[in-house]
């Protein structure tokens, strides 16, 4: 088994695939910002088997509504699976992109958002927020 | 480097490219735990224009050279050209690694999220790990 890292390692090569559950993501999760610029409300629901992330922000600099959509990538705390407790999403708003790292931290989902802007003609830098989010 | 290249496009100069300051970034930073066992250290290059990370996965007796891969760096806010955080991204053929990075407090701050992609079984992960820079810091 190929590994990059010490801690890729697996002894037990016959293991089952790691289940990975996102059910302890679910639910409606809030800015303890309430006076936040950025993003207002995180939604995270099932569709089936798929994890659906909805993304709001305030209104004025973020858009109301960023939509919906299924993360790129569901992770586990460790290479044997388990509760999902961290993903990656990512939003094509128009005049920027945004990649959204998130992740469970002592029942808090801490978001770190990557704010790619498109042809900014007033040249504002991309720019990075990380914020912290209650049900 | 303060460096905005401007050109004119349907008559109206639109800002295309903003390069941002990178020389906090820019080194080799070493995990603060010594017996870490996922990336050991990070070297943080610029050739040009060009950006780079490279990660050195934890591993005995060598540490395992990811390579280099591009980084796509961020300001703390968007009127700032400090850059103090970058995204980064490396398919290794059996497994694509994600890199989120951001500096607090002269610490960088590295969140990988692994994707296992050889059938092996193992599920993605996420992990967060701390560096702190090789660089002397000078005594004031």
């Amino acid at each position: 088994m190929k590994y990059l890292r010490m801690r890729d390692q697996v002894e037990n090569t016959g293991a089952e695939p790691g289940s990975l559950s996102p059910s302890d993501l679910f639910g409606s999760w809030l800015n303890t910002n309430k006076d936040t610029p950025g993003i207002t409300r995180v939604t995270c629901r099932a569709d089936g088997n798929t994890l659906r992330v909805r993304f709001e922000g305030n209104g004025s600099s973020e858009p109301s509504d960023w939509g919906e959509v299924t993360p790129d990538v569901l992770c586990a705390a460790n290479i044997h699976g388990g509760p999902a407790m961290s993903f990656i999403v990512s939003f094509d708003l128009g005049f920027k992109k945004v990649r959204i790292g998130a992740n469970m931290n002592q029942g808090l989902l801490v978001i770190a958002s990557y704010h790619s802007l498109q042809n900014d003609a007033a040249g504002r830098s991309n720019y990075f927020a990380r914020e912290f989010f209650h049900r | 480097m303060n460096d905005t290249k401007l050109y004119e496009a349907a008559g109206t100069a639109v800002a295309v490219e903003r390069m941002l300051d990178v020389s906090a970034l820019l080194g080799e930073w070493s995990n603060t735990n010594d017996s870490a066992t996922g990336i050991a250290r990070l070297l943080i290059t610029q050739t040009g224009n060009e950006i780079a990370v490279r990660v050195f996965g934890a591993g005995q007796p060598q540490p395992f050279d990811w390579g280099e891969a591009p980084v796509e760096l961020f300001a703390e806010l968007p009127e700032l050209k400090q850059a103090t955080s970058f995204t980064s991204f490396y398919d290794l053929g059996f497994m694509s690694v994600w890199l989120l990075v951001y500096l607090n407090k002269g610490v960088l701050v590295v969140i990988s999220l692994t994707e296992f992609q050889d059938g092996s079984g193992r599920s993605n992960y996420w992990a967060r790990e701390f560096f702190c820079s090789r660089e002397p810091v000078a005594i004031r």
